[in-house]
């Protein structure tokens, strides 16, 4: 198997892009400091929040899922890497970025609390903190292990998703591209709210069952993650791989 | 061993790509995948290389199945019309990765060919023009060192120098280490002199499959004045004629070596590109008599 090449390959891209990441959070951070701290120095009282290093690395594993696989698939078949183990190859890479990106996190979360010691009117928050933890910015340890596993799904899911649009988009023709990039729109923002009375039921049910702890939360992560991982394979399985 | 296809059927909606092949690549050979726009010689090696799914049949090589196996496909590298390449990757960096994946790469070859073709191997991939995009292909695929090469049109946008250059450079890789190499082209007469064996593919369906030799033994050309021409090849099988004023050309299949042309008539070994386009119009001729009947 060509895998451990596969990975090896993939994983000098995966590093890049969470280094990259850190660098733009970092930036951010400093700049929402130095903000708190110029409003302090100004006599202001308000507080400065930030919470988008979750939300920020989830939309950044749907954006690479988008990005990643075709080219990958085009890459490993010109290179003799067979669909199974280009498609596993995905799979792990996503695992590290994920990884990577949720280890991140805890030391985002740690940073945070440190920062707050020194500039009380910043307030940093993430997800597993806001919904967890009552926007604790000092978590123990357990937490911090729990957070870490709920991000991994959470943004394995986002890899898969991204991945999942960008095959579903290879395949149709153009017709039924345009028909499903004008629906999804329309489902978001005409469907959901007019099928909400219907399906609300199931939806609150599956809400009530998530905020009940983080590892129920995981669990619909990992269902969603992978049965969009299965339909992935299915069409990874068969379909022509062209050039550029 | 060597790769074994058969049966295999491709469609794309109602195009029939490829029409139930069968075909033998044996080990170590060069072979010519000679057809028409549109024949289905890059369907067929799409196939090979798992790049396409063929509907039926089956496709092995050394014994093995081929589909969707990196042990398999390892052995087979296809240099294609198309870039596969990321968009952003440079050419040194690709001939650094491509060691990856096939630890025979001779890196250091791949290097010295982008010397002597004058390839910046700075530049994006993406960034090249056509010829010196054919000529990354094709350093790839030289230096790779599998023991199958499929080569698509290879020489798509070179000059007749770097053309000359390939050539020299095919021939000297298979002379140092022989392996399986398949060219597909439109340029029959370039590659004549250096293919052993034949395939002509036509509508997706493999019209003849025989060495070089084989296929053109017995195959004439023989010129002169019209009548005389016509004189000569009365009752014999003559594929193909061409006339220009009182002048003709015939190519007359199955015509012994010994048999003397009359004075005034000139006999030539017939090239292979002579042999092709007068099997291509046979088989238009044919077809056209076939769709005239139905009508």
């Amino acid at each position: 198997m060509n895998l451990r090449a596969a990975v090896h390959y993939k994983s000098k891209d995966m590093l890049k892009s969470a280094g990259t990441y850190f660098i733009v959070l970092l930036t951010i951070l400093l700049a929402v400091i130095a903000i708190a701290r110029i409003n302090v120095s100004n006599g202001g009282s308000s507080y400065v929040t930030f919470s988008g290093y979750t939300i920020g690395a989830w939309v950044m594993m749907l954006v690479m899922g988008i990005c990643a696989i075709r080219e990958d698939l085009r890459f490993f078949i010109q290179n003799g890497v067979g669909r199974r183990t280009a498609f596993l190859t995905q799979w792990i890479a996503a695992l590290e970025l994920a990884a990577l990106l949720a280890i991140g996190g805890q030391l985002f979360q740690l940073l945070a609390n440190a920062i707050a010691q020194s500039t009380p009117n910043v307030r940093i928050g993430e997800l597993y903190s806001m919904l967890y933890a009552q926007g604790a910015m000092s978590l123990s340890l357990w937490q911090h292990v729990e957070s870490f596993i709920l991000y991994l799904g959470f943004l394995l899911m986002a890899y898969m998703g991204g991945m999942f649009f960008s095959l579903l988009f290879y395949v149709l023709n153009k017709t039924m591209q345009i028909v499903v990039a004008v629906s999804i729109p329309f489902l978001l923002f005409g469907g959901i709210p007019f099928l909400w009375p219907y399906f609300s039921g199931p939806l609150t049910a599956v809400y009530r069952f998530c905020v009940v702890n983080s590892w129920n939360l995981l669990l619909v992560f990992l269902i969603v993650t992978a049965i969009i991982g299965a339909v992935n394979g299915l069409i990874t399985r068969r379909i022509p791989i062209r050039g550029l | 061993m060597g790769i074994e296809i058969s049966k295999v059927t491709k469609r794309f909606g109602s195009t029939c790509a490829l029409q139930a092949v069968d075909l033998e690549l044996k080990e170590q050979g060069l072979y010519g995948l000679l057809g028409n726009n549109g024949a289905g010689k890059t369907t067929l090696f799409n196939v090979i290389t798992n790049r396409l799914y063929p509907d039926s049949g089956s496709v092995r090589v050394d014994g093995a199945e081929a589909a969707d196996r990196d042990d398999v496909l390892g052995k087979i590298y296809m240099m294609g019309e198309e870039n596969y390449y990321p968009e952003d990757m440079k050419v040194r960096k690709a001939f650094e990765v491509t060691g990856l994946f096939y630890p025979e790469f001779n890196k250091a070859r791949a290097l010295e060919l982008a010397k002597q073709f004058g390839l910046d191997t700075k530049k994006k991939i993406t960034k090249l023009s056509t010829g010196y995009a054919s000529i990354f292909r094709m350093i790839l695929a030289l230096c790779v060192n599998t023991p199958y090469l499929l080569l698509d049109e290879p020489v798509l946008g070179l000059d007749a120098r770097h053309r000359d250059m390939f050539y020299k450079a095919l021939i000297e890789k298979y002379a140092e280490e022989p392996c399986t190499i398949v060219i597909s082209t439109h340029l029959i007469q370039e590659v004549a002199h250096i293919i052993e064996h034949a395939v002509v593919i036509r509508d997706g369906v493999i019209m003849k499959d025989a060495p070089t030799e084989a296929l053109l033994d017995g195959c004439w050309s023989v010129s002169g004045p019209r009548d005389k021409v016509a004189d000569f090849v009365r009752g014999k099988n003559a594929v193909k004629e061409s006339t220009m004023g009182g002048l003709s050309s015939v190519l007359v299949d199955g015509l012994p070596e010994e048999i003397q042309v009359p004075d005034g008539l000139e006999k030539h070994k017939a090239t292979l590109q002579d042999y092709f386009i007068a099997l291509m119009d046979k088989e238009e001729l044919r077809d056209e008599s076939s769709r005239s009947c139905s009508l």
